[in-house]
């Protein structure tokens, strides 16, 4: 069992958007997901259709990224949660019932009061989180404040016995 | 907590949206007193009701059908139900 963790990952984030944006995703060798606020990863490529026209894509280094006059650069702070627990934890920072989220599942929706997109990965069964680079240091310091109580929680230490 | 039940993208938490208001048609070509009552006035009678809700995280508009009096959403419209040309 992996102890839950909190860590900040680079993803290179895009915003495509206009009639072009699934040729310029398809021909950078994306996915292109068919259902509005859906993803499809691939090999270090998520790609999540935020619209009818409109998509985000959050690229691993090295994967080529997409080009078109409507790709706009994205400087997203992207959070990874992984371990176990991590359900646990985000049922203390935000509303939604995680349980019910499957891997491969998108999400948009508030963390700790901040609008934040959300990804669970398939193969590692992660939990990805990413929101506007301005409340970088706030999700920090809430995500390991958290994880703090949650550790404390979990391991008592002192008292009567 | 309270939760808004969006037929769209499931059951949320009211906080996550923004209430616009109710969904109207500007009258056009209307008089003076048509116009001033379309401004100042609005439907406040307990019932069905087509409102704006705008989900902040997604950055996305709904427009609803809410039952007022019991505080239920009865169904989705599709903009293209409450969408008008201005006039040029």
């Amino acid at each position: 069992m992996i102890a839950l963790q909190v860590n900040e990952t680079e993803r290179a984030s895009y915003l495509l958007t206009g009639p072009e944006s699934s040729e310029a995703l398809a021909s950078a060798g994306l996915p292109v997901p068919e259902q509005v606020l859906s993803a499809e990863e691939r090999s270090g490529a998520l790609v999540a259709r935020t619209g009818r026209d409109e998509y985000m894509a959050m690229l691993k280094a090295g994967v080529t990224a997409p080009q078109s006059e409507w790709c706009f650069r994205r400087y997203d702070s992207v959070f990874e949660l992984k371990g176990e627990g991590w359900v646990e934890m985000m049922a203390h920072l935000c509303q939604y019932d995680f349980r019910q989220l499957k891997p491969g599942d998108w999400l948009m929706t508030s963390v700790a009061g901040v609008n934040c997109w959300l990804y669970h990965e398939i193969e590692s069964g992660s939990l990805l989180i990413g929101a506007d680079p301005g409340y970088r240091h706030y999700l920090n310091e809430t995500f390991s404040a958290v994880l703090g109580d949650l550790s404390a929680t979990r391991n008592p230490t002192g008292g009567a016995s | 907590m309270k939760v808004f039940d969006c037929p769209v993208i499931g059951p949320r938490p009211i906080s996550e949206f923004d209430y616009i208001g109710e969904v109207r048609r500007p009258p056009m070509d209307a008089d003076e007193p048509t116009w001033a009552a379309y401004v100042f006035n609005r439907q406040g009678a307990p019932g069905l009701l087509r409102e704006w809700w705008y989900h902040r995280p997604t950055g996305r508009w709904y427009v609803m059908e809410r039952d007022t009096l019991k505080d239920e959403v009865v169904r989705f419209i599709d903009l293209e139900e409450v969408r008008y040309d201005i006039p040029a």
